[in-house]
């Protein structure tokens, strides 16, 4: 089996085999009840130092999850370097070391202020997160040497695109710190645009067999994939191999005119590979 | 205990009970206030936001935005269901950004919109859902860096509990005074308590409270409704007075809960609360 078949099946596509592999993935397509599940997420928040999460939403609206965040750089300092990251999330609690997770995703609206004082851009993003091992010892309550993937729809404050537009990537990390609120990218790659308001399905799964991840994203009738190969040990498990739903923001530290991203999104049919 | 109105207060604390007087709220104020009409979102050099859960709670739904001029906080949290003993904490909470020490009080116009709470028939522990007003005063042990310990905290709440007797929709009313157990003020001495009476989901309430400090050494908790000319002021004595500053002074509008655990069946505790015409003296 080559390696897009591989990814075919734990994508879970129309394909006979990924069908019979699908059975065995884990699907929510918030329509069971009125509420989140709480055999099957727990919400979490967090925001690194001089970041501030103010507004912030997440719950079931028209069988799908909403959700919404906020936040700004506001540093003690008022510096005008850097910048601060804060996450509004879903971690999903019901497949322990899953390797994959997909879903359908909406982004209603992505809101970048930009600062004419600091290079570095704010980027709001709607995405789908997982730490899946370690690269060094796993120290216990530490995410450090942790590798992560993301796929994520996104907007920066230095886009050239058109208001609508959105960008769509993948991305792979080892966190260098505790926290993993610092991290040395993997490798990345550049998925295509989406428009606001615009439903895509994408996902991301982690290939042990052939030390890559891969990135999907389809649209009705067309599936594309992605794959980032990486060289680092993948032999130790993370810490907390946690998969998330979550928009992310990226902000940058700026005065003294404080930057503020926020996204809008909804996920719906997350489907989480064993 | 009731009666403290015939006792001179202090500036601080008859600003903050200015607002008790039928329309005599007026904003901008002095003082570290806010009305939530400035902007339809939360403004970031006034508050920000956070979310807690101990004791393996977990929370799902949340909301933390402005609806109509008002804050709005919901909290739908869980607790496991793979023991009966015991109990998890969580909140969604909005902190003022000033940590200012030697604040004596803080107040607000609460208004529940919503309260449940799910009954445990194997865990006595009551499940509760609140609405409140929460901070941290002072210190009465060695102040130790990075840590709650010895902390003294006060809040005055609506609340409905999973024990109620009371009709579905009505709230209780009730002020805590407690000392902090542990770092992080999971644990607590309860230190001494008001009850003040009960309230309808959907009604507007004044609520207040206020550290009098030296030679009472108790706190003034006061609740007032819409149409009432007079607050109903209630008293919270404690044994000791300030000796250090707390840790980290905050000053929070939450809806938090106590979740029992409980299996096989999982106990649930959901608020729905709105904020509006918060003061806090700094």
């Amino acid at each position: 089996m080559n390696l897009q078949s591989i990814f075919a099946v734990l994508v879970g596509t129309i394909s006979v085999l990924g069908a019979q592999v699908a059975s065995a993935n884990w699907v929510d397509n918030f329509d069971t009840a009125t509420y989140i599940l709480p055999q099957a997420w727990r919400g979490e928040e967090e925001a690194s130092e001089g970041g501030r999460l103010t507004d912030g939403v997440r719950y079931i609206r028209d069988e799908k999850l909403a959700m919404r965040s906020r936040a700004w750089a506001w540093p003690d300092n008022d510096s005008n370097v850097g910048s601060i990251q804060a996450r509004y999330s879903l971690v999903q609690r019901k497949v322990a070391n899953a390797t994959g997770i997909s879903a359908q995703v909406i982004m209603w609206n992505a809101v970048v202020l930009p600062c004419a004082t600091n290079d570095a851009p704010t980027i709001t993003r709607a995405r789908l997160f997982g730490y899946f091992f370690n690269a060094g010892t796993s120290a216990p309550k530490s995410h450090l040497d942790d590798v992560f993937a993301a796929v994520q729809i996104y907007r920066s404050s230095n886009s050239t695109d058109g208001a609508s537009t959105l960008r769509v990537s993948g991305t792979v990390g080892r966190c260098t710190n505790d926290a993993c609120t610092t991290y040395e990218a993997l490798g990345s790659r550049t998925m295509g645009t989406v428009q606001r308001g615009e439903k895509v399905q994408i996902g991301v799964f982690w290939l042990q067999e052939s030390s890559q991840f891969g990135f999907s994203r389809q649209w009705p009738d067309t599936l594309r994939y992605y794959y980032v190969p990486y060289t680092v040990s993948d032999s130790q498990a993370s810490v907390s191999p946690d998969k998330r739903i979550e928009i992310s923001n990226q902000v940058a530290n700026c005065a003294p005119i404080h930057s503020m991203a926020e996204g809008v999104a909804d996920f719906d049919n997350v489907n989480i590979t064993p | 205990m009731k009666g403290l109105k015939s006792v001179a207060l202090p500036a601080a604390a008859a600003a903050i009970l200015a607002g008790h007087a039928p329309g005599a709220f007026a904003f901008p104020c002095a003082m570290f206030c806010d009305d939530f009409s400035a902007a339809t979102y939360i403004l970031p050099q006034k508050w920000y936001g956070e979310e807690e859960t101990t004791s393996d709670g977990q929370q799902t739904e949340s909301w933390r935005v402005i609806v109509n001029g008002q804050l709005r906080i919901q909290s739908k949290a869980w607790a496991d269901n793979d023991t009966n003993s015991g109990f998890a904490n969580a909140r969604n909470s909005l902190l003022a950004r000033p940590k200012v020490h030697n604040s004596k009080s803080m107040s607000g116009t609460v208004t529940m919109r919503s309260a449940s709470a799910t009954p445990c028939a194997t865990n006595e522990t009551p499940s509760v859902a609140r609405a409140r007003l929460f901070g941290y005063f002072f210190n009465v042990g060695s102040a130790v860096p990075t840590s709650h310990i010895d902390d003294v905290f006060a809040t005055v709440q609506l609340y409905r509990s999973s024990t109620s007797p009371y009709p579905p929709g009505t709230l209780r009313v009730a002020g805590i005074v407690g000392r902090c157990t542990d770092a992080s003020c999971n644990r607590f001495e309860t230190l001494g308590t008001a009850s003040m009476g009960t309230v309808e989901v959907d009604t507007p309430l004044r609520l207040s409270m206020y550290w009098r400090g030296y030679p009472y050494y108790a706190f003034s908790m006061t609740r007032r409704l819409p149409d009432q000319q007079q607050a109903d002021d209630y008293t919270v004595t404690i044994p000791f007075g300030e000796r250090h500053e707390s840790i980290s002074p905050d000053r929070r509008l939450e809806v938090s809960s106590q979740i029992a655990h409980c299996s096989p069946q999982r106990a649930m505790a959901d608020g729905v609360a709105d904020f509006d015409e918060v003061y806090v003296d700094y």
